[in-house]
């Protein structure tokens, strides 16, 4: 998969999961931040992620943004 | 059109909560000014925030408040549920509960369960993708430690534990011995729905004593026993509900039974929404309601359906 596919089905993702609008989704969106999210909710999301790409994601990666969650997705999908 | 409602409990609230839906709405001012006089605090103020004793009433003013303003246009709704707090949102209304009393009484609530949690100190952690007879094994293998409890079955795959911090440490440490992957601890210092919340529960059973329920005026279902209140079981059951566990997912199962035609969240944040929809799918339209946003989005999209 390319970036920007992982990108479009992390984002795809993300609004079903936390219904939020798709413009407020880019790389460098925030969970925390910029989402307003708690710990539990970025739990969730990672969990429909492992879920959709069929892949595990450790949870003490330091993921904080949208873009360094992509990165991490494609590293785990390209090394499949 | 057929309308559910769920009451949100603690967890979500927001410093500015309310005050755009205060400014421009008539009858959800009138509402918290009314708790503003009972209770005398300034709910307008964010920083009644500042002291957590504050919150419980906020939430329930902000819900009571909510949900008469959507009572102008919309119908009794066919059945209701709440979180823990939230049943107190949904009882009043409901009109099982007067909306004053209401406020003294969750007041007299959240002081009791604070005092508690100094007495009996706990922490809490929500576990992912398991299920419930794992929670139940991993809470009693680790009972050789300390006290430790299911206290939330919010979803399907979610549980909440609770109990003494040594105790949800093991209990963690099953879990993940067992393929639970994630065990999330929560930012409170007390283990609300078990046990360690005895000296809470006696104190409001003391409480009740003064306080009048009159019979729903449409189903409630219960956290904590799954069946609707009544006039004549409601205080027992309030009184359970702070040492029992709360069976949100089995209650939204038993609201579905009703055929709503869609779901409406009111109180900050959208938790229970999403437990909706992990419990019942998302074909179920829901709304979430707790900001001017979010009100005139949902006016507008029932409108659409009534057209």
């Amino acid at each position: 998969m390319t970036k920007q596919e992982v990108f479009d089905k992390v984002k795809a993702i993300v609004v079903d999961q936390l219904e939020v609008d798709a413009s407020k989704i880019e790389a460098t969106t925030n969970f925390k931040e910029d989402l307003d999210l708690d710990s539990l909710d970025i739990f969730e999301v990672v969990d429909k992620i492992e879920d959709g790409f069929d892949i595990e994601i450790e949870t003490d990666e330091g993921i904080e943004t949208v873009g360094q969650l992509v990165d991490y997705v494609e590293k785990q999908v390209n090394a499949k | 059109m057929k309308l559910a409602y769920l009451f949100s409990g603690q967890g979500k609230q927001f410093p500015q909560m309310g005050q755009d839906l205060y400014a421009q709405e008539p009858l959800y001012r009138q509402t918290i000014d009314k708790a503003a006089d009972v209770l005398a605090l300034d709910l307008k103020d964010a920083s009644v925030f500042d002291d957590p004793q504050n919150v419980q009433v906020a939430i329930l003013a902000m819900s009571v408040g909510l949900y008469r303003v959507l009572a102008q246009d919309l119908p009794l709704p066919a059945g209701m549920l709440g979180l823990s707090l939230g049943e107190y949102s949904a009882l009043v209304a409901a009109k099982a509960l007067d909306f004053e009393t209401s406020l003294k009484l969750v007041q007299d609530r959240s002081r009791y369960m604070a005092q508690a949690a100094e007495q009996n100190p706990g922490v809490m952690a929500a576990a992912l993708k398991t299920n419930y007879d794992l929670v139940a094994q991993a809470c009693e293998a680790a009972q050789k430690v300390g006290k430790v409890y299911p206290a939330n079955y919010n979803t399907p795959e979610q549980v909440v534990i609770g109990g003494e911090a040594t105790a949800v440490a093991e209990a963690t440490r099953y879990l993940k011995a067992n393929g639970i992957k994630r065990v999330v601890p929560l930012k409170v210092s007390v283990a609300s729905h078990t046990p360690l919340m005895q000296p809470a529960s006696d104190l409001l059973a003391t409480r009740m004593a003064s306080v009048t329920f009159t019979q729903p005026a449409v189903p409630v279902f219960s956290n904590t026993t799954t069946a609707p209140f009544t006039a004549a079981s409601v205080k027992d059951t309030l009184i359970s509900q702070l040492v029992q566990p709360t069976h949100f997912s089995t209650c939204l199962q038993k609201l579905a039974e009703v055929k709503p035609d869609a779901l409406i969240e009111l109180g900050p944040g959208e938790t229970l929404t999403h437990f909706a929809g992990k419990t019942l799918g998302r074909d179920l339209a829901s709304y979430h309601v707790d900001s001017m946003a979010t009100l005139t989005k949902l006016r507008q999209e029932l409108e659409m359906v009534a057209e």
